[in-house]
């Protein structure tokens, strides 16, 4: 297994046949590979939207709550008088086959709803205190989805399309605009316990640069797996680290594909300074003694 | 596995997914298997104990990338093991037969770009 290095090596390597058989197939299907892998990589990842945007980008993040099992929205939201009218009797309307096929009775909402602010925001008697806030609110009723079904319903919602395979908001997001931290990936999914149905397609870069994938950050110390550095002391990481980064310097003029195998160095630098954003980030406790003393 | 995109067993993938993200880079810099594996490699490496640094280099480079080391390679390990010693407090005959400081090489290897994308 392990060469004699001081014999002549006489064999032909697998890459080298992979590379010089076959009309040199293999050396195509590693161009291909690579070129897959630089798609996004030159300019493209993380700080530098490609193409640029056609207009200033105000918003400065987006947090999207996705709050599973969550809360009828006749009962929040979205008032729907005619459930009141017909309590108790046979629902009048078409109904989407589902999974359990059990369906019962028209049932009315069991709070009522008040307006609140300017706008006249309708909100239920649930949640008084959200309804004080009317005015910082702008509330879409209109959403609607095809899919009666968990899965397909959470790749509708996160990727636009019943099927996975679809790129994630975050990643499209991310893509178009980028992101100005250096020390963080700029799609994190924060999970509170429970991936929704569908998987972690729900937040998948699909078709984008595999990059804008996102970064999930677990509900526990550390958030993120691996971001604790395993060497006792931090000047020996640098030096693995300060190698292996002159290495890779050699293997970008050699190789001749520089764009994957920079986005991959990128990668690693921000692996780096993971090792201290992450635990500084999720630091909540720490961040909310921080709010409270300020 | 699931950092480096293995399928969940219970599906089927026609193709998989190819991602390059820093949760990957992580896992080859903290990673304990990856640590213990790096180590494995240096204990079989150090059982040959006649070779010189640079034969075990290039023990080690034809091993994981099927390729002897460039010059300037040679040099960067050199390197490496130069001021690894120092800041592990290794010198002389301690340092050419250290399992941690050529640990600490095998980890480098395994985090080259060329061994991770280069099949």
């Amino acid at each position: 297994m392990f060469p004699d290095a001081r014999r002549p090596f006489r064999t032909m390597t697998r890459r080298q046949m992979l590379r010089e058989r076959s009309l040199g197939f293999g050396a195509i299907a590693l161009t291909a590979l690579l070129a897959d892998q630089s798609q996004g990589a030159s300019g493209g990842t993380h700080r530098h939207p490609v193409g640029g945007s056609h207009h200033r980008p105000r918003a400065r993040n987006a947090i999207f709550l996705y709050m599973d099992g969550g809360v009828s929205q006749v009962e929040s939201f979205d008032p729907k008088p005619r459930l009141r009218r017909e309590n108790g009797k046979r629902f009048g309307l078409k109904m989407e086959p589902t999974q359990f096929e059990d369906n019962g009775a028209v049932l009315g909402n069991l709070w009522d709803f008040k307006t609140y602010g300017r706008s006249g925001l309708p909100v239920s008697d649930l949640f008084p205190f959200v309804g004080g806030c009317a005015d910082d609110l702008c509330v879409i009723r209109s959403m609607v989805s095809n899919f009666s079904e968990h899965n397909a319903a959470n790749y509708f919602l996160h990727c636009g399309s019943g099927m996975a395979g679809r790129p994630s908001m975050g990643a499209w997001a991310t893509y178009g605009l980028g992101s100005e931290n250096r020390d963080l990936p700029g799609y994190v999914v924060l999970d509170g316990g429970l991936i929704p149905s569908g998987g972690v397609d729900c937040f998948a870069a699909g078709f984008l640069p595999a990059s804008y994938q996102a970064s999930l950050l677990r509900n526990q110390s550390p958030a993120l797996a691996n971001v604790q550095p395993m060497e006792a002391q931090a000047r020996w990481q640098q030096n693995k680290l300060a190698a292996v980064r002159a290495l890779d310097a050699g293997a970008i003029a050699d190789l001749g594909r520089p764009d994957a195998l920079e986005a991959s160095i990128r990668n690693a630098e921000l692996a780096y300074r993971m090792q201290m954003a992450v635990p500084e980030a999720t630091d909540i406790h720490g961040h909310v003694v921080n709010a409270i003393l300020a | 596995m699931l950092t480096f995109d293995l399928p969940l067993p219970d599906t089927t993938v026609g193709q998989r997914n190819r991602s390059n993200v820093p949760g990957q880079a992580l896992a080859l810099m903290n990673d304990p298997l990856v640590q213990q594996l790096a180590a494995a490699w240096a204990r079989e490496s150090l059982k040959q104990s006649d070779l010189t640094d640079r034969e075990r280099i290039e023990q080690l480079f034809l091993g994981a990338l099927a390729r002897p080391p460039k010059a300037a390679e040679l040099e960067q390990m050199l390197a490496l093991l130069r001021t690894q010693a120092a800041a592990r407090d290794l010198s002389g005959a301690a340092a050419r037969l250290d399992p941690a400081l050529w640990a600490d090489a095998c980890h480098v290897v395994f985090m080259m770009k060329e061994f991770v994308h280069v099949p």
